[in-house]
């Protein structure tokens, strides 16, 4: 219970925070039309395009920003879809809810299995989930993102979204599994088909997640990720029928079969209402796990503006000979990002400036080096 | 042949070239100067296509990068001769045989009767004596392995020469070897862009010096004979 | 295609017969492994026998881990896939010419790993023909796969550790497939060895297609 009321605790926090987003009025809602609608969709996958977006927003809202200012919390969705986010959160909560109330304390207990039985009402809709919901759309994603005409940093997202969540699905079938197991077989842990599948499964997630963490650049991450999915996922059936055939065809499979209780009535609605509620359950996670990508994937484009503002006046700083004054930063990123890139400058045609990186002036021996003093009082 | 407009590059993140504003037509030498971490060697990965153009325009032989998703085709890959770093020889198998497998995976025609050749002949010509040609590559020095990479393109005959600080490893006979190829190529009709800390050999061959500073062009001079002038220049 | 593939496989087979690295270093150690199953179930043949086909795939298998490995490793790195995208090789060529030199130093060392199960635990082949069509599909399987997550891996910073943890859950049908359908070719198990040959079957041609469609998206730009 306590485990449901933190949940709706946090789903009221998230609700607020989306609101007062949406309350911000015109500059918030600027943004919020911007990942989810146009910036989204006309961005290269490289998050660039983002950054553009961002700072093309945050300049026409009236002050122009640094890269560093803009780092108010943009809203990715519009109302009709946080509105469409929190019914199905309420929905989760509250068919799980209903869950536990009829399978704890309506069900009745079955004949052979006890108290047993009521993992019904909870392990097969999480391992449904995992395996067929999570992996498929995480695949089916992965082919979209990689198909070059359905390219979109969306795909991306959702497939990393829907591994992630999937894994906590998974951990929780084989955890309710190994529950099941000890009182039916004896051990916690048995090289049944459906368990050794499982934890494959589980491998394949890691090792997926281990692909996007290892990979900075957002495009190559995506790329990797993508073909590590759709090549675990081809791996699926055969991983299924060897480890099935493993035990069928190698030893006596009746041994480890529980007795499978007879399931109907008010036990039968219980269960069918878990498969509904992990679903929704599951939608609501995904949607925050794409959320929180959309996030970050913000503030990954926020870093690759500050970083193209600083290489600008690495530039300027040479051009110059000074180091950047406070304003400098804004308006060379916003000259970058808004694309009237300066004229390269002529050397010789009127200030020839020596000034290497070090800050020492580095010529060709022999050469006179002009440096006007009066310049280099700025930065160094 | 090689035609960049605003291009930028983004690599992990980072801005490795912000705006990069250049053209190159046929037969001319271009050196690329700037500091450490101005973007030289990314400039010429780019244009290999060995980094994503993320925005601008980029077209290197007639392809436009941006239409092909950042990256070249094989067929337009064997048209250009990247020298890197360090120079990309297999340790294990020798000078000639390194050469034979790159000029072959360039695909030329009629590499099978005359491609030996080919490999012997820009040994010679980049000066490796030929007891050198039969160890294998690990054991060369520093400066051979230039000299072999070298050889390399000399017998593919690209038509655009990626040269990334070639001087860097060559003794004074080395170098001269070096302008005298690279005037050579220029001269049929191949494009040559050499990033260089060697003011004094990359200014002798250039056409146009190039500087670079913050992942952008800063500057760019016509010709040699301005060297002279005594302008002082951005060298770092 | 086929002719970069062939270029790049003889490339990389001349490569191991200048270095002998794998012949070497790996094949003594696959032996070593035997010896040392050899030491933890034996002396007996009656534990030896029957754990016989799972040790020569789990040999294999961890041998195609480490051909896999050297075989980008024998790539001059500047930026993992330059060498060979510089030179303008088309992408399927790679992936075959790749290939098709992990499988010939995979063969040669299951002739060898093959001989020492026969000679050191003393089994018997029941039938041969089982015993090589499984051994060559399961192979097959194996280093397609293993050059597919090698290329993916081999661009970054973390491929030692990440390559195995890609690579192993994904192989493991072939070791289950493969040890099965050894069990029979050795009389040491009663069943049919149909359905593990179509597995391996299943697999090779699953991950061979996998390399035809996927190595080109794959690397992409660098």
């Amino acid at each position: 219970m306590a485990v449901i009321l933190d949940a709706g605790r946090r789903f009221v926090r998230w609700g607020g925070v989306a609101g007062a987003a949406e309350r911000n009025g015109g500059a918030g809602r600027a943004r919020a039309a911007g990942p989810a609608g146009p910036a989204e969709g006309g961005a290269g996958p490289d998050g660039l395009g983002t950054a553009i977006g961002r700072m093309g927003a945050a300049s026409g809202g009236g002050t122009p920003r640094s890269a560093e200012t803009v780092g108010t919390v943009p809203e990715p969705w519009s109302r009709t879809v946080t509105l469409l986010v929190r019914a199905t959160g309420v929905a989760a909560v509250l068919g799980i809810a209903v869950d536990v109330w009829l399978g704890l304390a309506v069900t009745p207990p079955a004949k052979v299995m006890g108290n047993l039985v009521r993992l019904l009402y909870v392990h097969p809709a999480l391992a449904t989930v995992a395996l067929y919901l999570a992996f498929g759309l995480a695949a089916l994603n992965s082919l979209l993102w990689l198909w070059p005409r359905t390219r979109r940093p969306f795909f991306d997202r959702l497939a990393a979204a829907s591994v992630q969540t999937g894994i906590v699905f998974l951990v929780l079938t084989i955890v309710t599994g190994s529950l099941w197991g000890r009182p039916t077989w004896g051990v916690f842990w048995t090289w049944d088909p459906l368990l050794t599948f499982t934890a494959l499964l589980l491998l394949f997630f890691l090792g997926y997640l281990a692909v996007r963490k290892a990979t900075t650049d957002p495009v190559k991450r995506a790329r990797r990720a993508a073909v590590t999915c759709l090549l675990a996922f081809i791996d699926v059936p055969v991983v299924h029928f060897s480890v099935i055939w493993w035990r069928t065809l190698h030893q006596t499979p009746t041994l480890l079969e529980p007795a499978s209780p007879k399931v109907g009535g008010i036990m039968l609605a219980t269960m069918l209402l878990s498969f509904l509620a992990f679903t929704l359950l599951f939608v609501w996670m995904l949607a925050y796990g794409y959320r929180l990508r959309v996030l970050k994937d913000f503030a990954e484009s926020s870093e690759v503006a500050a970083a193209l503002a600083e290489r600008t006046g690495e530039a300027e700083q040479e051009e110059m000979g000074w180091g950047m004054r406070p304003g400098q930063i804004e308006r060379a990123s916003e000259r970058l990002l808004v694309g009237i890139a300066e004229p390269a400058v002529r050397v010789g045609d009127d200030k020839p400036v020596a000034q290497s990186a070090e800050g020492r002036p580095a010529h060709p021996p022999g050469e006179a080096v002009l440096v006007d003093a009066s310049r280099m009082g700025g930065g160094q | 042949m090689v035609y960049l407009r605003r291009a930028t590059s983004i690599v992990d993140r980072y801005p490795a070239l912000a705006g990069v504003d250049l053209e190159v037509d046929r037969g001319e030498v271009v050196v690329i100067q700037g500091a450490n971490g101005a973007g030289k060697t990314s400039l010429l990965r780019l244009v290999a296509g060995l980094l994503p153009l993320s925005s601008g325009e980029c077209r290197v032989l007639g392809e436009d990068l941006g239409a092909s998703g950042g990256t070249l085709r094989p067929a337009s890959r064997k048209r250009i001769g990247f020298l890197g770093h360090s120079a990309l020889l297999y340790e294990d198998l020798n000078v000639v045989e390194n050469l034979r497998f790159q000029v072959r995976a360039a695909g030329l025609r009629g590499w099978e009767s005359g491609m030996c050749h080919a490999s012997e002949e820009a040994l010679d010509r980049v000066g490796l004596p030929s007891r050198m040609w039969h160890v294998p590559a690990g054991r060369l020095s520093a400066g051979q392995r230039r000299r072999a990479a070298l050889a390399a393109l000399v017998a593919r005959k690209p038509e655009l020469w990626l040269l990334d600080e070639p001087h860097a490893g060559l003794d004074s006979r080395g170098r001269a070897l070096l302008g005298d190829i690279v005037q050579d190529a220029a001269g049929l009709g191949a494009v040559v862009l050499m990033a260089s800390h060697e003011p004094e050999e990359a200014f002798l061959l250039a056409d146009r010096v190039v500087t670079l500073s913050g992942g952008r062009v800063t500057a760019v001079r016509e010709s040699v004979s301005e060297r002279s002038g005594g302008d002082s220049t951005h060298v770092a | 295609m086929w002719r970069d593939a062939a270029l790049i496989a003889a490339k990389d087979l001349r490569i191991e017969l200048r270095s002998r690295v794998l012949l070497n270093q790996l094949a003594p150690m696959a032996m070593l492994m035997l010896v040392l199953f050899a030491f933890a179930l034996g002396p007996g043949r009656g534990a030896l026998v029957p754990a016989a086909p799972g040790l020569f795939w789990t040999g294999t298998l961890f041998s195609a881990l480490l051909a896999v490995q050297r075989s980008w490793a024998v790539e001059p790195v500047e930026g993992a896939h330059d060498p060979l995208h510089l030179a303008g090789m088309d992408s399927s060529g790679i992936f075959f010419g790749k290939l098709a030199a992990v499988l010939a130093e995979l063969l040669t060392l299951e002739v060898l790993l093959g001989i020492g199960v026969v000679v050191l635990f003393g089994a018997r082949v029941a039938s041969p023909a089982e015993l090589l069509l499984s051994t060559l599909a399961g192979t097959v399987g194996l280093a397609a796969v293993g050059v597919l997550y090698g290329a993916l891996a081999s661009g970054m910073h973390t491929k030692e550790t990440l390559f195995p943890l890609l690579f192993l859950p994904v192989a493991s049908p072939v070791l289950v497939a493969g040890t099965r359908a050894w069990q029979v070719a050795l009389g040491t198990a009663h069943m049919g060895a149909g359905p593990w040959m179509t597995l391996l079957v299943v697999f090779a041609a699953l991950y061979l297609s996998a390399g035809v469609l996927l190595y080109g998206p794959l690397e992409g730009t660098e």
